[in-house]
């Protein structure tokens, strides 16, 4: 083992090794960002990029709110169905009475729907995939209903042009991801209510026995996630200047597959915004880049659905190394010989370890 | 009970252990140089403390684990070696947990016939064949339940028997009982033992009995071997032994010199303040339980001792507010009421032994310090992470915790974790500490560390209702101990009265009395 100022490869080796995992994904998307670079002409362009940023930030907004949930070791499918219903109520709001109060009330509506699938898994104890699965179909439907099934066209071009406004040169949705992402990073990742999300969805049972309310913690994601989507909602009936009822049906499962292909994991408690961010931008870059290839669309959805298993699968790879590598590191901080009378903490010890065996 | 004298030790044995060596990584010697022969047709008893090792051999015996070294030889197989175990299924050993891996919703003789031979859901035809089956073994042994019974209507005797059943309709020629009578009454410990001492006799099985009970391991065996710190001590005949020398050589120097942990008894007695001022329980009932009244005044430490189903867990939930319950509880005077965090402001605090409940292994220990008192600032305010570093420091250092603040807590070891849970309680004053099985699987040093600081918790300001089912922390630990029968009462011991027998014979007489009734 050669030693570089007392730092030897080992060591180094245990250091990516711990640390690699929490940014294998953004690797792979400055790889793509760069092989498109070189490749194509177009990809580094103002224009392109802002395509990519207008094209993913829908999703994105509403995977703020979903990195949330999953975190919490919640999930929820009726994000489309929230997302249709929330457009024509908000149509119909703005063209009955007035651009800002239809805003307010479509927000307020979509916060309203999102506390709906807190209040059923919370409060009567249903599974989050079931729950927002029934709520989801639901809302969809109350959304065909409300609309006559048919689109709802705005009236003025208020709401269009508050859309289509630029600040500094940045479109409105873009700069809506961009507060989404900052929202999100300081609600989970510096406040206590952040870190009682964590706590819940890592361990309930020890987020219980330290006094951490669990059920009002696993309600506020789905309310954020609902006022998310209601925001997304307006950008797209501002996009087309139309609420269509049937809009976003297949919304759900770009936000978690972004979400989870970015490394947040589905058993909760473990996750950023920052891997959710990285996966809802490494979706939108590869949906570029197979436009700019020329290449046939029908790859397209091949290849993210390969992404998506192969960055599961490379994240619980990576996850089981770091997770050896941190116990070797510790382990080396250890007494070389302790007396054979510690052999039960092995076998009571919280982690990684797991049940071992029968009592 | 015991049998005839046989000149069992002239046969060839069943099943041979050599030499067999357990280290866990980093360098955890849980069982070294294991050598053990269990003949057809003897009862052969494994004693040992917490922690000596029993579990491990029983893994390694039954294949969950494998040894580091040593090996395994059963009679006209040779050596074997298990994978899975599954493995040692397939060559002849049986197990019965403590915890019967049986399907409440079949009956007796579906759970005895189902997965073995490859056979999922029964048909009708195959139903009458596997209640013949059943029959056949059940006869043995008297007070089995019929082959038609859901064993979801049953008691743990009978689950065990149809356990037994199973494992020898599978083949076994060996039979390992992991603390078969853990939640036995007498009369149920009794019927056991007797229908082993006919398995034996007449069916030719070796049975390994494992237990920490030593008056069982003496009632039922032929042999003994006694393990400590992972290593044989002694083996001899049963009827050579008596409680006492078996109990010197589990617990070794250990008990008296090595490890000092004396009774709370002899130790200078805390004041007691007025009892109106302490933990304060009235006619308080979790649901599912009869209500009950306990009282623990300040600067008291009380125990509460039960056997499984005592209830005991159960009640220290209801105080902390993890559980409905009728009856008022009251800290210092206060109502306790509402959700557990309101309690913990009210002052109380619950480690539990079991640490997946009370900790977090991925997180940082600091995060776990800080995780109680987490909530008691508004959602939205900012993690402050200094005064959290802190405060771990500070616990870390007053009670010598092997690890820093910024380690993941799934790398300190059970002891250490333990300390941490414990101690994130400590920092303020008038805490009323509710501890169930604190030093479950805990090292011994670990175990005196923690009871120290339990007891130390005392102060006048505080106070302690710990439940175990271990008498010896009880003694270790209290000046007043509650034995609960059934999720009641049933004696109460204080100071130089409580010894490990008493509460031993209170928590199982008294079962006898709550089941008849």
């Amino acid at each position: 083992m050669k030693a570089i100022r007392g730092i030897s490869v080992d060591d180094l080796r245990n250091f990516v090794n711990r640390h690699l995992h929490k940014y294998a994904v953004a690797l792979v998307l400055l790889v793509i960002c760069v092989f498109l670079s070189v490749t194509t002409d177009t990809f580094l362009t103002k224009m392109n990029i802002t395509n990519v940023l207008l094209q993913v930030s829908m999703i994105g907004i509403i995977a703020m709110g979903m990195t949330m949930l999953l975190v919490s070791g919640n999930f929820d499918l009726s994000v489309g169905g929230i997302v249709a219903l929330v457009g024509v109520v908000g149509a119909k709001a703005i063209n009955s009475s007035g651009l800002v109060p239809g805003i307010l009330i479509a927000v307020a509506f979509g916060l309203a729907l999102g506390a709906v699938n807190g209040v059923i898994v919370t409060r009567l104890g249903v599974n989050s995939l079931m729950a927002t699965l029934g709520s989801g179909l639901a809302y969809s439907g109350l959304a065909l209903l409300v609309s006559d099934s048919s689109p709802i066209a705005l009236h003025g071009s208020g709401l269009r042009d508050l859309v289509k406004a630029e600040l500094l040169g940045i479109d409105m949705p873009i700069l809506v991801f961009a507060a989404a992402i900052i929202g999100a990073t300081w609600f989970l990742h510096f406040t206590v209510g952040g870190r009682e999300i964590y706590a819940v969805g890592a361990n309930p049972d020890a987020a219980r026995y330290a006094g951490v309310p669990i059920n009002r913690v696993r309600f506020l994601p789905f309310v954020i996630t609902g006022g998310l989507c209601s925001l997304a909602s307006l950008i797209l009936i501002g996009q087309l200047n139309t609420a269509l009822p049937d809009a976003a049906s297949t919304w759900a499962l770009q936000v978690i597959a972004a979400v989870v292909v970015g490394g947040v994991s589905i058993a909760g408690g473990k996750g950023t915004v920052f891997m959710g961010t990285v996966g809802v931008l490494l979706i939108g870059v590869v949906n570029n880049g197979f436009n700019l290839e020329n290449l046939d669309t029908n790859y397209q959805s091949i290849f993210t659905g390969v992404i998506i298993v192969a960055a599961v699968a490379v994240d619980a790879y990576l996850g089981k190394r770091a997770a050896l590598a941190t116990s070797r590191l510790v382990s080396a901080d250890r007494e070389p010989s302790r007396g054979p009378i510690d052999s039960e903490p092995a076998a009571g010890s919280v982690g990684l370890t797991g049940s071992s065996g029968p009592p | 009970m015991r049998g005839q004298e046989t000149s069992s030790n002239t046969a060839t044995p069943v099943l041979e252990a050599h030499n067999l060596t357990k280290v866990y990584p980093p360098n955890v010697r849980a069982l070294v140089g294991f050598s053990l022969a269990l003949r057809a047709g003897e009862i052969h008893g494994l004693a040992g403390a917490n922690g000596a090792g029993k579990s491990t051999a029983i893994k390694i015996l039954t294949g969950v684990e494998q040894p580091t070294s040593g090996t395994i030889e059963m009679a006209t197989i040779g050596e074997v070696a298990f994978d899975a175990p599954t493995d040692a299924a397939r060559v002849g050993i049986g197990v019965v947990h403590q915890e019967l891996p049986l399907l409440p919703n079949l009956t007796a003789a579906e759970n005895v016939v189902l997965g073995i031979d490859g056979r999922g859901p029964l048909r009708r035809s195959q139903r009458q064949e596997a209640l013949g089956i059943y029959a056949g073994l059940a006869e043995r042994f008297p007070g089995a339940p019929p082959g038609d019974a859901k064993l979801e209507h049953l008691g743990l005797y009978a689950w065990q028997m149809v356990a037994i059943a199973r494992a020898l309709h599978s083949g076994a020629r060996a039979l390992i009982l992991d603390e078969p009578t853990s939640s036995l009454g007498t009369e149920d410990r009794a019927a056991l033992h007797r229908n082993l001492r006919s398995l034996a006799d007449e069916s030719g099985v070796a049975v390994l009995y494992v237990s920490h009970f030593l008056d069982d391991v003496l009632e039922v065996s032929d042999l003994v071997t006694v393990i400590r710190d992972g290593r044989v001590v002694a083996a001899a005949r049963a009827d050579d032994l008596d409680e006492p020398t078996l109990l010197r050589q589990m617990l070794g120097g250990a008990g008296e010199s090595e490890v000092e942990d004396a009774p709370a008894a002899r130790r200078p007695r805390a004041r007691r303040v007025a009892d109106a001022e302490g933990l304060r329980l009235d006619r308080i009932g979790p649901s599912g339980m009869k209500p009950i009244d306990l009282e623990v005044g300040l600067g008291e430490r009380v125990g509460l001792y039960g056997l499984e189903g005592s209830g005991a867990p159960g009640l220290l939930e209801a105080v902390f507010g993890l559980k409905p319950y009728a009856g008022v509880a009251r800290w210092r005077g206060r109502e306790l009421t509402g959700s557990t965090r309101a309690r913990i402001d009210a002052g109380l605090g619950f480690v539990s032994g079991d640490r997946k409940r009370s900790l977090i292994g991925d997180w940082s220990v600091e995060m776990n310090h800080a995780l109680p008192w987490l909530s008691t600032q508004g959602r939205f305010r900012l993690l402050r992470s200094r005064p959290d570093r802190a405060a771990t420091t500070a616990t870390i250092e007053a009670l010598a915790v092997k690890g820093t603040a910024g380690q993941p807590m799934r790398t300190l070891s059970g002891g250490n974790q333990q300390k941490i849970a414990l101690g994130r309680w400590l920092g303020r004053d008038g805490v009323c500490m509710l501890a169930d099985e604190p030093t479950h699987g805990v090292d011994a040093h670990g175990r005196v560390a923690i009871h120290e600081l339990l007891r130390e918790l005392g102060g006048s300001s505080s106070a302690l209702l710990v439940h175990s089912t271990d008498p010896e922390e009880l003694v270790a630990l209290c000046e007043r101990v509650v034995v609960l029968v059934k999720g009641l009462p049933a004696a109460e011991f204080e100071g130089e009265e409580i010894t490990v027998d008493a509460l031993e014979a209170a928590a199982r007489s008294n079962l006898d009395v709550a089941v008849a009734a």
